[in-house]
């Protein structure tokens, strides 16, 4: 089979300028620069540099594909969809597309606020390259998915996001291109508009069979919707294959996961002259699978601590935030007294309890259970990962935790309400 | 359409290519440039009438000025008629010109994000300011037969002067739209340029008053040769200098080419600048 989409030897690099330039320049200067320049035959300014942020990416995509690109921010992800949708042009190499092709590099792209919902149903499938007996045979379609029948003769600047973003996005899932782009277009909107933005992509690539690459942070999405994936790293594909595999591959290597802070010098160590810190490490509770840190993973987290004061009573202290600064948790081990020297306190927090998130670590060495010795915001930070989920749900669990609850479900009576109502 | 292969590389499209692909892209054109205009006059009390308030507030102030104290020589035509026929053409050139000028960075959210001909941006520009001029003969026209001038065949060159004003318009804004992307200098130049130029034109004077050795450098400027064209086209007085027009309309032909030029050399690079 012939591939729908083939790249070979891409490359993008940009100029940039160097650091050794002055920190400003005269007029003058410039134009004796740019006159000894044309002496020596050139016409560019020397004083800018390359940086090359894609290079070398060849790759094949089948028609009917569904593929995921991976990577951490500034790997190249975008640069790559904005030269495959022909929004920025290649340094070097080439790409063919066998088909038409529609990109979704934000929603609503092409809309104005000052128009109605109409025009802008009219001017947004336009752009995105439809032409006007198309918009015309699926604009009821649109207009259904968006659910904004009532509002289509407003300016689109009186509508609620929420209605914008239905609306854009309506538009751009009623394209009925062989290749679809799609760039993180899931970061926006709540949770029901991610529900059936992803039911969309899911339809658009199984059942009606079209190529489509995705771009995205959302693992759990990218997993369950693509079956390959490409992990780039610093403009460049490190690997290739099934997306559990890259998936892993990438959380393994840009994690902040199974984290170790080591201080081996105590004059540079958190602390002061009560006692510093020696390690943090926060591993999961089998050490045989020294992997990824996932929602059900129980996980140690193991702080190493020179004391200096001899014969005090002393607790550890340890306070975990998520990502949006919510206090989940102050959990503190049982005073004792500790002899001077290094100490390790570890503290067990088991699996099914924290969702998944980024996590970062206060700690407090505390004398006399009252007293802080020591008091170190952001000692360390670590993630838990979500795991692979089946069903038509890939956006965040809600909840600061995420617990394993018990539940029973009983059968109560056989003749219910709904009997006597028919 | 479509269902052939798109090739991306690094090189410039041929110009075949580009103009096959502005043809396909032409729904786009009309959409643009019905947004522009329709967007411009939104939430505003008397619409469209804007449009017709200025060219005729500058024209009673011109009549006032060159006209009643300056007592400028007109070859006999009413003073009013003969700065409007002029206003009317300039200010199609001038809008389209500065709407042009602008136009890639105020849709610098569009280059980013999604691929089309990037031509279409000015062309509809200039696209917007046609709309304007059309409704601006609704004044034109009425005004001429006030003044009790019958143009009669003469009103078939209205077109052709129109089609060259927007070429012009089309291509100097073009290479500024094209350069304003890289140095946001030209944005600041673009009334200063239009003020100059508009002096430079047999608006508010006749082109008689230029001595006629210098006439033919005049011509240069391809706005004299138009103005000269539509004063006659709606007028019906005088002759037309069919040298001098020729002068213009080469000019503008070739401001034109050397714009779209521009605009090629540099459209590659406009998502990596903008």
């Amino acid at each position: 089979m012939e591939p729908i989409i083939s790249v070979r030897r891409l490359g993008k690099s940009y100029r940039i300028r160097s650091s050794e330039r002055k920190p400003y320049r005269t007029l003058r200067d410039d134009l004796a620069d740019l006159g000894k320049n044309l002496l020596q035959g050139k016409w560019v300014q020397n004083n800018s540099e390359e940086f090359w942020a894609l290079k070398d990416i060849n790759f094949d995509i089948y028609p009917g594909e569904v593929v995921g690109i991976v990577g951490c921010n500034g790997a190249g992800k975008s640069t790559l969809l904005k030269i495959l949708s022909r929004v920025i042009r290649p340094t070097t190499g080439e790409a063919v597309l066998n088909g038409r092709v529609a990109s979704l590099l934000e929603v609503g792209t092409g809309f104005h606020p000052e128009l109605t919902g109409r025009e802008n149903i009219f001017m947004s499938g336009a752009i995105l390259g439809m032409k006007r007996t198309e918009i015309l045979k699926k604009f009821d379609e649109i207009v259904d998915f968006a659910e904004i029948e009532s509002f289509l003769d407003t300016p689109v600047k009186r509508y609620s996001s929420g209605m914008y973003v239905r609306l854009a996005f309506a538009v751009a899932a009623h394209l009925e291109p062989e290749i679809l782009l799609v760039d993180e277009v899931l970061a926006v909107g709540d949770a029901a508009f991610q529900k059936k933005c992803l039911g969309r992509m899911e339809n658009v690539a199984t059942k009606e069979g079209r190529t489509v690459l995705f771009v995205s942070h959302n693992m759990t999405a990218l997993q369950s919707l693509c079956k390959r994936a490409i992990l780039l790293e610093r403009g460049s594909i490190v690997k290739e294959g099934p997306s559990n595999d890259v998936v892993t591959c990438y959380l393994k290597t840009n994690s902040i996961c199974s984290q170790e802070k080591l201080w081996e010098d105590t004059q540079d160590a958190p602390g002061n002259d009560y006692g510093r810190l020696r390690r943090i490490c926060i591993l999961p509770e089998q050490e045989v699978d020294f992997e990824n840190i996932s929602v059900l993973t129980p996980i140690k987290i193991e702080i190493e601590y020179w004391n200096f004061l001899p014969n005090v009573y002393l607790n550890f202290s340890l306070v975990l935030y998520n990502k949006e600064d919510i206090c989940i948790f102050n959990s503190f081990s049982e005073p004792e007294v500790c002899a001077g020297g290094l100490l390790r306190g570890t503290c067990y927090i088991p699996g099914n309890l924290l969702n998944n998130d980024i996590y970062r670590i206060r700690l407090l060495i505390v004398k006399d259970s009252s007293i802080p010795l020591i008091d170190q915001q952001d000692i360390a930070a670590f993630e838990v990962h979500d795991i692979t989920r089946k069903g038509k749900w890939y956006g965040k669990w809600i909840g600061a935790v995420r617990p394993r609850l018990k539940w029973k479900t009983e059968f109560i009576d056989a003749k219910n309400e709904a009997d006597k109502l028919t | 359409m479509g269902h052939k292969a798109i090739i991306i590389r690094p090189q410039r499209q041929r110009l075949q290519e580009s103009i096959q692909e502005l043809w396909e892209y032409r729904d786009l054109l009309w959409l643009l440039t019905v947004r522009q205009v329709s967007v411009r006059y939104k939430q505003t009390v008397i619409g469209v009438a804007w449009v017709l308030l200025q060219p005729l507030v500058a024209m009673a102030i011109f009549t006032v000025i060159f006209g009643y104290f300056a007592k400028l020589s007109t070859n006999g035509l009413p003073y009013p008629v003969f700065a409007y026929s002029a206003l009317v053409m300039w200010n199609l050139f001038s809008e389209g010109l500065s709407r042009a000028g602008t136009s890639l960075i105020a849709d610098e959210k569009l280059i980013t994000k999604v691929y089309f001909p990037r031509l279409i941006i000015p062309l509809s520009a200039v696209g917007s300011a046609w709309i304007d001029f059309a409704v601006s003969l609704f004044v034109l026209l009425p005004l001429t037969f006030w003044y009790g001038l019958r143009p009669g065949l003469s009103l078939l060159l209205l077109p052709v002067a129109m089609v060259f004003t927007m070429v012009l318009a089309a291509g100097v804004g073009m290479m500024l739209a094209a350069l304003n992307v890289r140095y946001r200098d030209f944005q600041y130049t673009i009334p200063f340029v239009l003020q100059v130029w508009l002096y430079a034109s047999p608006v508010v004077y006749s082109s008689q008053i230029v001595p006629e050795h210098w006439r033919s450098l005049y011509y240069l400027n391809p706005m004299v040769g138009l103005i000269e064209l539509s004063r006659y086209a709606v007028t019906g007085v005088g002759t037309v200098d069919f040298h001098g027009l020729g002068i213009s309309a080469g000019a503008a032909i070739a401001l034109f080419a050397l714009g779209s030029t521009v605009f090629r050399w540099v459209e590659r690079s406009f998502a990596d600048f903008i």
